[in-house]
């Protein structure tokens, strides 16, 4: 594939990480992303992905390899809400504004559209507790979106919410991308979600993580839930689940 | 349980004990500087009231001074503990000989070198009162979500906005939960450094009045002091009890219910 090197938002080049207990977290991973490409990256429990989605967001260090952002605009989605209880969603949503000393009233205005756009602006002053888990979660996309952020990385933002309102964030999510066109890496468990939701789905294998495949979803946006009941959806998600299977089965020997 | 019977069950169960110790000493005749009857403590009480509560307020003056005093430093403490490991290491067992130490054993020392009894007292009784907010303050400061936290590197905030934003309103409950203990705590060193300073004359709080009812075996005054102590204490739990239920009562578990639980 050619892609002129302008487009590429973020390149990472035999990236790995190896914790002080000499635990190897994460193989060499070599991959790029383009701008407005969605990726979804899934792979066993403890393989990296985490750890990959840290390095990328340089909240730690990788022990070798390069990591190069374009215009590194990140947000981050962790997989609690992660929010500050005793703020209010208002306030919790304009905390990337406050910390990085924006003025006061663009603050507000921000806020008040983001929360619109995740469906929330009834809620602007309420507290997380009184909020579902599933708004909680819609406010910290918000938050994550408050800063336009050109890369959002998402750490199985969905894996605590029930079945409902997971399918129901799938698509909130996707329509905030088609409008919004942010680049996203989505870590995830559901393989079904991951390819709901993807221009591209990594495969990874078991500890130590590396990128086993390369997948492009070749369905069109915007992407409704009738997809879910699509064969080709099906095949590809059964294809992807042996891949893994396959792989799993190979480390265990 | 409605409020009104809330309050009134342990206001009858008080009565009866108070109308019980009335009968038995006039039933066994025991002579007053034994054992005085509530009724007595009650005259008292009504008698020396004027003298009694500028006693009290002597003693309340320096247990809020000191209450006010561990507060700042309780709290000055846990930051500069949290800055970095090795100091905690190195200051932290110091702040447990100050709890551990009873402070009638340093007492005699403070008062050789101070000579201003109030400060005497007021440094007594900071003694006693600031550890549970040193300790409850550190544990807070450490205990804020470490997701949060990378939140807070991934916007590149300072190190002061950190404690601003997410350190220090992390701390609050486990704050205000050791100055609720430390409330009983400051009362109760400014009552022993009262005893064991021995303060006498126009400026004597009320546990030194104790003292000097007890030793005159004016059993229905040294009872009436007990009695005003006892209910100060309380009161000044009750106090602390409010101001944390209002600080955290838009957010934190503990204050979801209504105060008078507690």
């Amino acid at each position: 594939m050619t892609q002129s090197p302008q487009h590429q938002l973020l390149t990472l080049r035999d990236v790995a990480k190896t914790f002080g207990t000499g635990t190897e977290a994460l193989a060499p991973t070599t991959f790029s992303l383009k701008e407005s490409e969605f990726v979804s990256l899934v792979g066993p429990s403890g393989c990296g992905k985490s750890t990959l989605l840290r390095i990328i967001a340089g909240l730690v260090p990788q022990t070798a390899g390069d990591v190069a952002v374009n215009d590194p605009k990140i947000g981050f989605v962790f997989q609690e809400p992660t929010l500050m209880p005793w703020a209010t969603v208002i306030e919790n949503v304009q905390l990337p504004f406050h910390l990085t000393s924006k003025p006061e009233g663009q603050a507000a205005d921000h806020a008040k559209t983001v929360l619109e756009l995740v469906g929330l602006a009834d809620f602007a002053n309420a507290y997380p507790r009184e909020l579902s888990g599933g708004m909680r979660m819609r406010v910290s996309i918000a938050r994550a979106l408050i800063g336009e952020p050109t890369l959002l990385l998402l750490d199985e933002p969905f894996a605590a919410l029930d079945e409902f309102n997971r399918a129901q964030l799938n698509e909130d999510l996707l329509r905030l991308w088609e409008e919004q066109k942010w680049s996203a890496i989505f870590v995830t468990h559901s393989i079904r979600e991951a390819v709901f939701l993807a221009n591209r789905v990594l495969v990874m294998s078991p500890r130590p993580g590396r990128i086993i495949s390369d997948i492009e979803v070749p369905f069109d946006y915007p992407r409704k839930d009738a997809l879910r009941n699509d064969h080709a959806y099906s095949d590809l998600c059964a294809s992807i689940s042996q891949q893994l299977a396959s792989s799993m089965h190979e480390s265990a020997l | 349980m409605n409020s009104a019977k809330r309050l009134l069950l342990p206001i009858f169960f008080g009565l009866a004990l108070l109308g019980m110790w009335e009968v038995l000493v006039a039933v066994y005749e025991v002579p007053p500087y034994i054992l005085p009857s509530p009724a007595d403590i009650g005259k008292s009480l009504w008698v020396d009231g004027a003298s009694l509560l500028a006693a009290l307020a002597v003693t309340l003056q320096v247990t809020l001074a000191a209450l006010v005093l561990a507060c700042v430093t309780g709290v000055g403490i846990a930051v500069l503990l949290v800055q970095s490991k090795a100091l905690e290491r190195m200051l932290f067992p110091y702040a447990v000989f100050l709890q551990v130490t009873p402070i009638v054993t340093i007492a005699p020392f403070i008062i050789i070198w101070v000579d201003n009894i109030f400060v005497v007292l007021l440094i007594l009784a900071w003694m006693a009162a600031v550890f549970p907010i040193i300790s409850n303050t550190l544990l807070g400061l450490k205990s804020a979500d470490r997701n949060l936290h990378d939140l807070f590197t991934l916007y590149g905030a300072n190190r002061s906005q950190v404690l601003r934003r997410l350190l220090i309103p992390t701390a609050l409950p486990y704050f205000l939960g050791g100055l609720r203990i430390s409330g009983g705590l400051a009362l109760i060193g400014t009552v022993v450094a009262e005893m064991v300073a021995g303060t006498s004359g126009e400026s004597s709080g009320l546990a030194s009045r104790l003292l000097e009812a007890s030793y005159r075996l004016e059993l229905a005054r040294a009872l009436a002091c007990f009695v005003l102590l006892s209910i100060t204490g309380y009161g000044i739990y009750a106090f602390l009890n409010w101001i944390s239920y209002r600080l955290l009562r838009s957010w934190h578990e503990s204050a979801l219910d209504d105060p008078s639980t507690a």
